[in-house]
């Protein structure tokens, strides 16, 4: 009796044990696989299920929001993709929103890239449960492959041409490009040694030049200043001249006729014969 | 006796829980040594993932090297009594066994998975067991259940019915055994492989 009730505790230990475990193998599955946060489901349609898989991930802005959860075959011969992402992302996501098959690299798995939608951003309405998005298909490796390949024979004809070209042309302009080397090394040897022979005479006579230059400068010089104390001179002959008394006999009766610019020129200070009595214009002496 | 021995004790939980560790290191030896796999985490995921789907095999040929002689006992007894008593016994039987059977999974897979992330450390223990435990599929999972028990059921009708052949023919029990042993090993391998050929691996979670 003991022992069927130990055999029975036992079994029924195990059994709770194998549920524990059960539970726990459920729980790493449903954290992984966001089984507790709310989802929202999306679709859009294509023409073609190529590199398209379910589970594959949804990305957005490179950052792994959800999976796609079926692919089906509609009456249209399309396929309609679901994807299940995150609803905490949602308000990310809009009308504007595309979706396009995406690959990091040539041998990383390929996943969906669903553009984020910013414009009026919380104040535009949400995008709701089962709603279809636009997809873009992206030119996928063997598209690219192929489009190399029929680049491939224009480009080689093109390089064939060039290859001609160069291999006509080349050596005669090689040539070409060689004489006139030669040439302009000639030419400039030659203006070299004219110019190192010229220039010792062109040296002399412009230091002769020079010389005569300062020379004449020099002599500039002292003839200015002479013909300065010249000129201060005739001033000072000028102004006594003015001041002596034949000169202001004169004055009254050559009044009206012109006298020359130099003894009509007034004094700096003030005339001694207005000092003395001077004539006023009417002929009779001034009081003043 | 038989009753008694469809229990689940220590012997056979500890027993699968040696078969599963060497399962999954079997696989990773593999996967790591000749195979020059050398991505830990993809080699952890490929030896838990294919253990998970050899589990239902694995877990039946336990039960029937562990409780087939005391099955095939019974069936002998059963051996002249009408066909109607040894399916009752047989749902008897069964209403303990798939039961032991499921739940004989779990420590499977748990041991699987606890071996390959000890034998091949990637990330922290239990980053790593959350992984594993993440990649398993429960659509697969589920089916997986489905085969065990539909293996153990059909195990359990087998031995039964070469016990009561036996009883029938007045052969030896261990004759009847060793026929019931091979019948049934060939018959799980042959729905397994009808399994498998029939539908997808990836989602019925065939063994091949």
């Amino acid at each position: 009796m003991a022992r069927t009730r130990r055999i029975d505790l036992e079994h029924w230990t195990l059994l709770s044990g194998a549920a524990g475990l059960l539970t726990l193998l459920a729980l790493g599955m449903g954290t992984s696989n966001n089984w507790w946060n709310r989802n929202l489901q999306l679709s859009f349609r294509t023409y073609s299920a190529a590199g398209l898989q379910e589970g594959m991930a949804v990305k957005i802005s490179g950052f792994a929001v959800g999976h796609v959860e079926r692919l089906r075959l509609l009456n249209d011969a399309q396929v309609q993709v679901t994807l299940k992402i995150d609803a905490n992302r949602e308000p990310m996501v809009g009308r504007r929103s595309r979706a396009s098959l995406a690959q990091d690299g040539l041998l990383s798995p390929a996943y969906i890239a669903i553009s984020p939608d910013l414009h009026d951003l919380g104040n535009r309405p949400p995008i709701s449960q089962g709603d279809t998005l636009i997809f873009e298909r992206s030119p996928d490796i063997t598209t690219l492959i192929k489009e190399v390949a029929s680049s491939r024979v224009p480009l080689q004809q093109m390089l064939t041409r060039a290859g001609a070209l160069v291999e006509r042309r080349l050596p005669r302009s090689l040539d070409q490009l060689d004489r006139t080397l030669h040439s302009g090394e000639r030419l400039a040897n030659q203006v070299e040694r004219e110019v190192v022979q010229g220039s010792g005479d062109l040296q002399g006579r412009l230091s002769r030049a020079t010389d005569n230059l300062e020379l004449t400068l020099t002599t500039l010089q002292s003839t200015l200043v002479e013909i300065q104390s010249l000129a201060r001179s005739s001033n000072s002959l000028l102004q006594g001249l003015s001041r002596s008394w034949l000169i202001q006999l004169l004055e009254p009766a050559e009044s009206s006729s012109t006298a020359s610019p130099g003894l009509s020129a007034p004094p700096a200070g003030p005339a001694p014969a207005a000092q003395r009595g001077a004539p006023c214009p009417n002929g009779g002496p001034c009081r003043r | 006796m038989a009753g008694q021995a469809l229990r689940l004790e220590r012997g056979l939980v500890g027993m699968t829980l040696l078969t599963g560790a060497l399962m999954s290191m079997g696989f990773i030896q593999l996967l790591a040594g000749p195979l020059e796999n050398v991505a830990d985490l993809s080699v952890q995921v490929l030896a838990v993932q294919t253990t998970a789907l050899a589990t239902p095999l694995v877990i039946t040929l336990l039960l029937l090297l562990r409780e087939g002689p005391a099955l095939v006992t019974l069936g002998t007894r059963l051996g002249h009594r009408p066909q109607s008593w040894l399916r009752r016994r047989w749902r008897h039987q069964a209403l303990h066994l798939i039961p032991t059977a499921l739940a004989l999974y779990p420590y499977l897979l748990a041991a699987a998975m606890v071996a390959a992330t000890l034998t091949r450390p990637e990330l922290n223990t239990l980053r790593d067991l959350q992984f594993l435990a993440g990649n398993l599929q429960p659509g697969i999972l589920g089916l997986t259940l489905i085969k065990t028990a539909l293996f153990a059921g059909l195990v359990l009708w087998i031995t039964l019915q070469q016990g009561a052949r036996a009883g029938r023919m007045h052969l030896t029990a261990s004759a009847a055994l060793s026929r019931a042993i091979s019948l049934s090993i060939s018959v799980v391998l042959g729905l397994d492989l009808a399994w498998v050929l029939l539908l997808d691996p990836s989602v019925s979670g065939g063994a091949g």
